[in-house]
């Protein structure tokens, strides 16, 4: 299932070569073309999953693992699109001028989408109010990362009154908004030093005492946590991450008032949105609830998460009217005084 | 060539000038978003200038390769490169590419067998090879298309 | 820690990673060889074809491949002056004319030894010194990184011979281009204006190309005719590519000099390529006799950067295996096929697997020898293509820009990008100002801001005093001011 793309297309060529054959010797039996069409209204056709990322990255790797599984399930020729470029919101901007037929969807980085917009970046040109959102994909967890000459806890780090270097890469990059919330909740005298080239190199400054600490997805902080090269001492979410289940949550090691966990709250929100799989504006809602449930039956298939957890690319899945519910509570919801309050404290506060 | 010697640096200083102006007086660039482009800038700037004075002194730069002077360039050439754009644009990449072999090859003396050889196989690299096996998303149809 | 060596060492010598190195090493080639399909855009092609190998056969069929398609990058350098990559622009400045005097398997030659070597210097380094790295690596940091990014553009005056005002002129244009687009601070876009294309701002490609690879096929056209030019022609033979090969070693201490540099600055994660091909190309400049027939074909000015690169590619390996930090962008691609493949690199990795670490070192060096043993043969049909009448040639080369350029991001503006920055270039060959300058100084430019402000907030506006960064500037000085050392001295000396 997981085998390459060409492997797939050339077994599926053979395939149909011999349904085709089979096809003819049983077309009497078979239902009226009208039927058939309804059923897969998408057979046939090429849709494209663009990916707002050179190949190679993650977001590539896991529309190339999910492309030869929709292809199966809708009888369609799926091709991966890699449209690098604005941090992967230009492939969103092209993505919502596209045709709204089901043809057109995109592996998108949905936090970094929804904050682009909540403080309005330049460049954003979609609205993610309007954007139809086919499923989730994934969401990871993040962790705090601290050189190994740092104290052992949060609470240490705070008592010591000394100012907490983060490296990050942009203001709101999963790096530096994560670091702010986590400063901000626990009232942390904080320096958030943008402009490392990407989340590695962040995490080479952990590693060479250039900066204290950094706040970033579980996968990658277990990796650069290894050899003690960075200690892991705080998950940031409600849950422990399953690759440091010993490491408690920022909620189990402080009890924080609901103003200070505001922050957090809200910034856990938007990761619950995660990665997703989305379509442009304005499909007709039959074809919208076949995509959805086209997607729904992949990322919920037993099989399918067993391999994608063997690769590294854990799946979690989510329904999309549950999903539209978060992007309507941060981005509808919130007054005006808060957002720019939020602004202030993601973009100026600790720079 | 005198003229030329001036030119370029006057449009490489007017340019510089014209996009920091737009970035400091119509964008508000902060400090730190405009201070490495207005280092730069002014640099290639103050340059530009004692380039375009030696220029009018008389001082001649060294050529790197004397043994070869570069010959000068014919109006059809450089119709005929730009003309690519054209090509691609009415027709895609593939069949554009293919066109234009063999129209530049005719043009420039090559027989029928030699330039429709060389345009079949521009399709079979650029439909074969770049979009088919290297699963390169390049459109085939005209880019004109909606 | 022998026996990991000999462990690895029989782990390679496998049929099924032989096959994997020898199947990878055509497809290296022929992708290198064309222009704007960078190492990057190969290795992303052929990562999805290692899905479900053994992961040493992938990482060989990766590695093999990877190096392969350097080589083929050198060769579009040397034989139509259009890097295949943009370090590859420094092989450009000694390798085309070499070329147009007819002598381009003397230069293929000269390169494909160099790169031999240069990779296996690269390649024993990283065996030697990879229990042991982690501690270097973690020595550089931002500052390191912003005065070793600015020695490479300090050496900028150094690549225009006899216009150095000019050639700094185009490096500063080339640091200002770079910095259109996102700025690294705060995430403003710099001179967008509005249009989508600009949010990154100039793009890679279409710059190289454009300056390189229009003025040339321009050249062809108008002239019809051979890049080789007709007065001195020497007969099509292998016997060129041997006198090359030579060349690497009577000229031993620029090859052993770049190939050391190379592997450095392939060490340090913050630096890449480009840096240490300009830095090879001039430090053999300062070393060599008669500068200034560099640029005119001198062959030191093909053999130091082409060691160089691909020593720093072996280099590169020794911060994406010791710690996971991937040492250049390939190797970053490199490291998602680790994943892939089940692997993770890092101090654990060195003490789990040193022996696929020794082997994956032998495969890079094994690699370099075998890719450059196989271009070696291809050298004859190479050296013929200087002999295609330019009116053939030219437009054949401007359909494979064209589409290699659609190739690397997909994105149509690019093509036409191509073609603006072809008119710069038109303009700055004719008028002197130097093409690989501006390429350096866009390359450079966006890495300098960021290690800057890093720098800066960081350690504060002192940072420049940690003793590694003293060390760096006080180095770079010496490069710059070596030929003029006899005249220094006696101006020191009292008497």
């Amino acid at each position: 299932m997981l085998r390459i793309h060409r492997d797939t297309r050339v077994n599926r060529r053979a395939i149909m070569a011999l349904a085709l054959a089979a096809g003819v010797a049983v077309s009497g039996q078979l239902a009226p073309a009208g039927a058939q069409d309804a059923a897969m209204p998408l057979k046939g056709e090429t849709v494209r999953i663009y990916v707002g990322f050179s190949p190679g990255g993650g977001y590539d790797a896991y529309a190339r693992m999910l492309a030869p599984l929709f292809e199966k399930k809708t009888g369609a020729t799926v091709v991966v699109e890699n449209k690098p470029g604005g941090g992967g919101l230009t492939a969103l901007n092209q993505l919502v001028r596209a045709k709204p037929d089901g043809t057109h969807m995109m592996m998108l980085n949905g936090e970094g989408a929804i904050m682009a917009q909540l403080v309005q970046q330049d460049g954003v040109a979609y609205d993610m109010t309007k954007v139809n959102t086919l499923a989730r994909v994934a969401h990871e967890q993040h962790l705090v990362l601290v050189n190994p000459n740092m104290p052992n806890t949060l609470k240490e780090i705070l008592a010591s009154g000394k100012k907490v270097k983060f490296s990050a890469v942009g203001r709101i990059d999963n790096l530096s908004d994560y670091a702010a919330v986590l400063c901000e909740s626990l009232k942390m005298d904080c320096q958030i030093i943008v402009g490392y080239k990407g989340s590695k190199e962040a995490g080479l400054a952990v590693m060479n005492g250039e900066v204290d600490a950094l706040a970033i997805s579980d996968g990658s902080g277990n990796d650069y946590a290894q050899g003690g090269k960075t200690k892991v001492i705080a998950a940031i979410g409600n849950a422990r991450s399953p690759f440091k289940p010993e490491v408690a949550t920022v909620f189990e090691q402080f009890q924080l008032p609901p103003e200070r966990k505001w922050y957090m709250d809200f910034r856990l929100s938007i990761k619950d949105y995660g990665r997703v799989m989305v379509a442009p504006p304005g499909i007709a809602p039959d074809r919208l609830k076949y995509l959805q449930q086209v997607w729904k039956e992949i990322l919920t298939d037993q099989a399918v998460l067993a391999e994608a957890a063997k690769s590294q690319r854990p799946l979690s899945y989510e329904a999309p009217e549950k999903l539209n519910k978060y992007i309507k509570d941060i981005l509808e919801s919130l007054p005006p005084e808060k957002i720019k309050e939020i602004n202030e404290v993601l973009q100026k506060k600790y720079s | 060539m005198n003229r030329a010697e001036i030119i370029f640096p006057s449009l490489l200083f007017a340019m510089v000038c014209a996009l920091l102006t737009a970035g400091f007086f119509v964008y508000n660039y902060s400090w730190t978003v405009i201070g490495f482009p207005l280092g730069a800038g002014a640099f290639v700037c103050l340059l530009c200038l004692f380039d375009i004075a030696m220029t009018l002194n008389g001082r001649k730069p060294k050529p790197p390769v004397s043994d070869s002077p570069l010959e000068p360039l014919s109006r059809a050439s450089v119709v005929w490169a730009f003309a690519m754009v054209p090509f691609v644009v009415a027709l895609g990449f593939v069949f554009g590419s293919a066109a234009y072999l063999l129209a530049y090859l005719r043009a420039n003396g090559s027989s029928w067998r030699l330039s429709a050889g060389i345009a079949a196989v521009s399709i079979l690299v650029t439909w074969g090879l770049f979009i088919q096996l290297m699963r390169v998303p390049m459109p085939v149809e005209p880019l004109w298309w909606p | 820690m022998f026996e990991a060596f000999l462990s690895g060492g029989g782990q390679v010598f496998q049929p099924a990673v032989l096959l994997a190195m020898v199947l990878a090493l055509p497809i290296g080639l022929i992708v290198g060889l064309l222009p704007g399909i960078s190492g990057i855009s190969a290795l992303a092609f052929l990562i999805p074809f290692t899905f479900g190998m053994e992961p040493l056969v992938g990482l060989a069929f990766l590695l093999a491949s990877y190096t392969a398609v350097s080589q083929g990058g050198s060769m579009t350098a040397i034989v139509l002056g259009v890097p295949g990559e943009v370090p590859n622009a420094a092989t450009v400045l000694d390798g085309y004319p070499l070329a147009k005097q007819g002598r381009a398997g003397y230069a293929i030659g000269a390169a494909l030894m160099a790169s031999a070597i240069g990779g296996m210097f690269g390649c024993l380094i990283l065996m030697v010194l990879l229990p042991v790295m982690q501690p270097v690596v973690l020595a550089f940091a931002s500052p390191e990184n912003f005065f070793l990014s600015l020695a490479g553009i300090a050496f900028i005056g150094v690549l225009s011979s006899g216009a150095a005002v000019r050639g700094l002129i185009a490096g500063g244009v080339g640091i200002f281009l770079s910095l259109f687009g996102y700025d690294p601070t705060e995430g403003v876009p710099r001179f967008w204006f509005g249009f989508e294309y600009m949010l990154d701002g100039v793009r890679l490609i279409p710059l190289a190309l454009g300056l390189f690879a229009i003025p040339e096929v321009l050249a062809m056209m108008s002239s019809g005719k051979q890049i080789a030019k007709e007065e001195s022609i020497e007969p099509i033979s292998y016997r060129q590519g041997w006198q090359g090969a030579c060349a690497v070693f009577k000229y031993w201490g620029t090859s052993l000099r770049s190939s050391a540099l190379g592997s450095v600055i392939g060490v340090l994660p913050g630096i890449g390529g480009v840096t240490a091909t300009f830095v090879a190309y001039a430090l053999a400049r300062q070393t060599a006799g008669d500068p200034e027939s560099f640029g005119r074909g001198r062959i030191e000015g093909v053999i130091a950067p082409e060691a160089a690169k691909n020593a720093e590619e072996g280099g590169a390996l020794v911060p994406t295996l010791a710690l996971g930090i991937p040492g250049s962008s390939s190797m970053a691609l490199l490291l998602g096929g680790f994943v892939i493949l089940g692997l993770q690199p890092g101090p654990e990795f060195l003490t789990k697997h040193l022996d696929i670490a020794f082997a994956l070192a032998i495969i890079c060096a094994f690699g370099n020898v075998v890719a450059s043993a196989s271009m070696f043969m291809l050298s004859k049909p190479l050296m013929h293509v200087t002999r295609i009448p330019g009116r053939i040639l030219a437009p054949i080369l401007l359909v494979l820009v064209v589409v290699g350029t659609y190739s690397a991001q997909n994105n149509t503006y690019d093509v036409l990008w191509v073609f603006i920055f072809g008119l710069l270039g038109i303009a700055m060959e004719r008028l002197y100002y130097s093409r690989a300058a501006l390429l350096l100084g866009f390359v450079l430019g966006e890495l300098i801001e960021r290690y800057f402000y890093v720098s800066l907030k960081a350690h504060g506006p002192f940072f420049f005093t940690r003793p590694i960064t003293l060390a760096i500037i006080a180095l770079v000085l010496l490069g710059l001011l070596w030929p003029k050392r006899r005249h220094l001295f006696r101006l020191w000396r009292p008497a």
